[in-house]
């Protein structure tokens, strides 16, 4: 009797990578204020539905050759694609700021694009056992790091000042919708096209793990500067880490933070060409 | 291409004895180790001559089972079939077999064994006489153990098929014989157990095999650089072994074997990541231990590989990561050193490696006088007069010594250790990020022989984990590696009701 | 397909070879620690309405031999902070390095919009971490020139006395550069900076700076600085004066009465020595004298009610400085 080759644990870690990359280098965004973790939960829960929704539609449909539908690949392309520049033009912004400012942003950017090319060019099953080996590092990373800024945390900076507006609510629902679960669904026609169909169970708990393991580094940002201050950075998750001392004087941990921006935006950036890739071919055919 | 000699596969023997005769005397006539006695027989009519190279043989079989029953044995051979008669009645030997052409015979006189020839047949007869000397058993140097079997191959593949044998007394071993080298002929095993080799691995591997086209095959290596799928790549898809338990191991994991005569390494496929990391005697010690030990090899590899980069890293690019008072100390010890952190940092492994490979074949009594120069020399003096630093020093001495602990992955670690320097000169931990990253999406994209490359470490489940990053107790290894097709090792308790 | 690999090598060679060139090409990529000054403590004053930036900083001497590591003291002058650094940095033969910069110094000679610019410069070094200290000092230069006592600048000297004063008082300064700017960012815009004073060839922290809207708005001795923590809720545990406190915790509530706010405030703490009725005392005399005299929220108490209260909040939100400053402050002691 052969062992199967079983996926689903790398598809779940996949859509949780997915799920974490640029949101956790942004994350909380500029808008932020005492209302901003609730919405965190409450756009969470919004895109659970829908993506539950979203992963039986598309296990129940196949991809389509009518005309119509090549259009709607084309439209589907130019989204992606922008999501790629967008993601890409963070990621660049993110480590000629933070990691590396005195080289120029157009070698960081040639160097990560040699990485992303390099990993498309794979099998999707080097993505997938990719994604769990940078999703196992970057889980323990975000635990270590919030146990260690635990000591400078104030429980205040996260408690509601009063019972949130609608409005002020809906403005932090959405802020999160858009900067963080809006292209999940990507991942979900990548795997329609690259396996064959989505693994509902697998994506579904990918996501759910993406979704706590961003809202650790939400609540450590919180926690220790509190909104206000979050709002202000630039890439407060990097900043919160860089606070991090163990021991005397200072000890900076920043280090083994970069991983988790590089693995992150790597993984999304692929599975992004990826569907484009297969959009293409579905067009073509 | 310089032509071989003439093909001899389609020379036939004559009946004529002293025609056959003149035929290998011309063949050998440029080699004065070449020994034909003539014998008659008992009957004072049939003749017959037995033709060997002298050095090859063993004098003692050839007088006693061959050259005495010819003269002694009164036995009526008759007129047809006389080999046969003199094989089933004469002669002592415990093997004999016939030779019809040319070539047949060069090949049994060229791997020791005698041939004899008798008037009135065409016929050959190959006769087991072999007596080349070899090496012996002895514990290879490159795989020491502690605890365990401490005998290795030597250069003989007969021996070695025996050695192995007798770890697996079971009918389901075969060996397949394959000549390969134009020139060399030299004789390749093929082992596997039957019941749980992949067929279609083992058919392919012989055609790769059978593909061959070189003049002579004088290691494994020859025919692992020939069969390995990723022929560039620096990471090993075919393992490589001195010690016939490591190879019944193997075998009994579903993997085969490859047996080249004239050397004692033996091939082994396929070849996952993970025993790059494992120790032939983590099966002998008691797991706490062993997974100890596991776990110590892939720190270490870890340690090899970036210990110098990230220390080049920290001190150029990212000297806020630095703790305040290490950084302080690290400037203090680093001041006045001519060259930038990336050249001290590959002077010091260029000088670490040609030290440890003049430690390896280097005559032993030059040993002492090499590790003080390497101590002195490199330790003290140049940290003294500022060429090197001290911290660079011990970033490079550390990574190498990890290195040491891994020597399967020689290679790899050096390659990859000075990439990762380079790369962290010009871009700090970005590069060196991306460049491990790569490296881990090379790791995970190739296969040995179907197999995937990293079919261990899938899944960080226990069943995939049990013998990679620690070693299980032996009562929980049930299973075999995941790629085998008889995946269930032991029988279960409930079986047995 | 052999010659496609070929040409698949050769291309990611030319592709190496090019970036390896390009990367060469931005200046300053092999400065290596010991050829930079490392800042551990810079500090800014104003000298004849112009900022001084005064930096410690640790330089490493390749020449000598017997003492390799030199503490040095640099200056430099410019209309604003970013100019005074950058004059400073044009004095020197090599580069500054902010990274290891552990403390920032302000000084009693800065206006207003001086510690702004001070504070908004340190947030635009990106070199300068955000847990860096912000303390307060009288004469930066002679504190910044002083023999360290136990580590190897003041700087850090500096950081470990913050860390000793405020376990041994229970006091709580929140004076790191995110805890003063999350407290700028708050209604109130008051932080509190540990004050340091040199006296002979020692330093100490002699009390606490209260500043409102980037002003310095009081001055607090060790003993009134616990008192403050004590009301503003930041105090754990520790001893001042002849009292010894295991633990505290105050509980803030206000309302409006007749156009007058009142602030209650219910102080449960673990006396472990000293008279609670005396602590009492202390606390209300404190709590009015500074809330009255300074003309200004220096205990954050619109901040405390605008988390709070925030029905009470927008009720004074209008005219929010007259209300805080006629407040009146009723506070409980109870045992817990």
């Amino acid at each position: 009797m052969k062992a199967k080759t079983n996926y689903s644990l790398h598809i779940a870690f996949l859509t949780a990578v997915f799920t974490l990359s640029n949101a956790i280098i942004t994350l909380p965004f500029n808008s932020a204020d005492d209302k901003t973790f609730l919405g965190f939960i409450l756009a969470f829960f919004i895109s659970l539905a829908a993506n539950v929704f979203i992963v039986s539609f598309l296990n129940k449909r196949d991809f389509s050759n009518k005309i119509f539908f090549k259009f709607l690949y084309c439209a589907l392309i130019l989204l992606v694609l922008f999501e790629v520049l967008r993601s890409f033009a963070l990621f660049v912004k993110f480590a000629s700021e933070i990691i590396l400012p005195s080289v120029s942003a157009f070698i960081i950017g040639a160097v990560f694009l040699l990485c992303v090319i390099y990993t498309f060019l794979k099998h999707n099953s080097v993505i997938l056992k990719f994604s769990l080996f940078s999703f196992l590092i970057v889980a323990i990373l975000i635990i270590i790091f919030f146990i260690l800024s635990s000591k400078e945390y104030r429980a205040e900076n996260i408690f509601l000042l009063s019972f949130p507006d609608i409005s002020e609510l809906v403005s932090q629902i959405y802020y999160c919708l858009i900067g963080i679960f809006l292209p999940l669904p990507i991942v979900f026609l990548w795997q329609k096209g690259e396996i064959g169909e989505v693994n509902k169970k697998a994506s579904i708990i990918g996501f759910c793990l993406g979704g706590i393991f961003l809202a650790l580094p939400l609540l450590n940002t919180l926690l220790l500067f509190g909104a206000e201050v979050s709002g202000e950075l630039s890439f407060p998750y990097a900043s919160a880490i860089s606070t991090v001392t163990v021991g005397y004087l200072f000890s900076r941990m920043d280090g083994f933070s970069y991983f988790i921006y590089f693995a992150c935006v790597l993984v999304k950036i692929t599975v992004l060409l990826g569907t484009i890739k297969t959009l293409i071919k579905h067009i073509k055919s | 291409m310089a032509p071989l000699t003439k093909d001899y596969s389609s020379v036939y023997l004559t009946e004529n004895l002293d025609e056959n005769i003149k035929i290998i005397k011309e063949i050998f006539k440029k080699d004065s180790t070449l020994r034909i006695r003539r014998i008659k027989l008992k009957d004072n009519v049939n003749e017959c001559a037995i033709i060997y190279i002298d050095g090859m043989i063993n004098n003692e079989v050839l007088n006693d089972s061959v050259v005495r029953p010819l003269i002694t044995a009164a036995v009526d051979i008759g007129e047809k079939g006389k080999i046969e008669e003199i094989s089933s009645k004469i002669l002592f030997v415990n093997d004999a077999n016939k030779a019809k052409t040319v070539a047949d015979m060069l090949r049994a006189i060229l791997y020791g064994d005698t041939i004899l020839l008798v008037s009135g047949s065409s016929v050959a007869l190959s006769l087991n006489t072999k007596g080349w000397r070899t090496r012996g058993i002895s514990e290879p140097q490159e795989e020491r153990v502690l605890q365990g079997p401490r005998e290795g191959f030597d250069e003989a593949a007969m021996f070695n098929l025996a050695m192995l044998r007798r770890k697996l007394l079971t009918p389901d071993l075969c060996a397949e014989m394959l000549r390969v080298g134009r020139r060399s002929e030299t004789i390749v095993f093929i082992c596997y157990l039957e019941s749980l080799a992949d067929k279609q691995c083992v058919k392919e591997l012989k055609k790769k095999i059978e593909k061959i086209d070189i003049d002579g095959i004088l290691d494994t290596n020859y025919i692992a650089e020939y069969i390995r799928p990723h022929r560039f790549s620096l990471l090993k898809t075919t393992g490589t072994t001195e010690r016939p338990d490591v190879v019944a191991a193997r075998l009994l994991e579903g993997r085969i074997a490859v047996i080249v005569d004239g050397t004692p390494v033996v091939l082994t496929l396929p070849y996952l990541f993970s025993e790059n990391f494992q120790s032939d005697e983590d099966y002998y010690l008691n797991f706490f231990v062993a997974s100890v030990g596991r776990f110590l090899r892939f720190v270490c590899f870890f340690l090899a590989v970036s210990a110098p980069a990230i220390f080049v890293a920290l001190t150029t690019f990212h000297k806020q990561l630095l703790p305040t008072s290490f950084a302080l100390s690290v400037a203090q010890l680093r001041g006045g050193v001519p060259f930038s952190a990336l050249i001290e940092c590959l002077l010091l492994i260029f000088v670490f490696e040609i030290l440890k490979e003049t430690g390896l074949r280097m005559p032993q009594s030059l040993g002492h006088a090499l590790s003080i120069v390497g101590g002195l020399v490199v330790g003290q003096a140049a940290v003294e007069a500022r060429i090197v630093s001290a911290p660079m020093l011990i970033a490079v001495a550390l990574s190498g010594i990890s290195g040491l602990m891994i020597p399967r992955l020689k290679g790899v670690v050096f390659y990859l250790r000075v990439a990762a320097v380079l790369v962290s000169s010009l871009l700090g931990l970005y590069g060196f990020i991306a460049l491990m990253s790569i490296f881990v999406v090379r790791v995970f994209s190739i296969k040995s022989f179907g197999v995937d490359y990293t079919a261990s470490i899938r899944n960080p489940d226990f069943e995939h984990l049990k013998d990679t990053f620690f070693r299980a107790p032996w009562e929980y290894m049930k299973t075999r590696p995941v790629f085998n097709k008889n995946i269930i090792r032991a029988r279960d308790e409930k079986d047995e009701d | 397909m052999k010659r496609m690999r070929i040409k698949k090598i050769l291309s990611l060679f030319l592709v190496l070879i090019l970036l390896f060139c390009l990367s060469g090409c931005s200046g300053n990529v092999y400065t290596q620690a010991d050829q930079q000054y490392i800042v551990s403590a810079i500090g800014f004053l104003n000298k004849s309405g112009r900022i001084r930036a005064v930096a410690e900083a640790v330089a490493v001497n390749a020449e000598s031999t017997e003492q390799s590591v030199e503490r040095v003291l640099l200056e430099g002058e410019g209309a604003t902070p970013a100019e005074s650094v950058l004059d400073l940095a044009a004095k020197l033969s090599k580069p500054l390095l902010f990274d290891h910069c552990g403390v920032i110094l302000t000084d009693a000679t800065l206006n207003r919009e001086e510690v702004e610019k001070v504070l908004s410069y340190c947030e635009e070094n990106k070199q300068i971490n955000l847990a860096a200290y912000i303390v307060h000092s009288d004469d930066i230069e002679k504190l910044l020139s002083l023999k360290p006592m136990a580590a190897l600048t003041v700087g850090y000297d500096i950081i470990g006395v913050i860390d000793r004063a405020q376990s041994l008082y229970g006091i709580k300064f929140f004076n790191r550069f995110y805890e003063v700017k999350a407290n700028v960012l708050k209604k109130s815009n008051t932080f509190l900076l540990p004050s340091f004073e040199a006296v002979g060839e020692e330093y100490t922290i002699s009390g606490s700076e209260v500043y409102s809207s980037f002003e310095r708005k009081a001055r607090l001795t060790n003993e009134q600085t616990a008192l403050y923590c004590l009301i503003t809720d930041t105090y754990s545990h520790g001893a001042f004066s002849e009292y010894k406190i295991a633990s505290a915790k105050c509980f803030f509530d206000s309302s409006i009465k007749d156009e007058k706010l009142y602030i209650d405030l219910r102080i449960k703490a673990q006396i472990e020595k000293g008279s609670r009725e005396k602590l009492l005392e202390e606390l209300e005399q404190t709590a009015n004298t500074l809330n009255l005299f300074f003309d200004s929220d220096i205990f954050a108490f619109s901040n405390r009610i605008y988390r709070k209260n925030q029905k009470v909040w927008k009720k004074i939100v209008s005219k929010e400085k007259e209300f805080i400053k006629n407040a009146h402050i009723s506070i409980a002691l109870e045992d817990i």
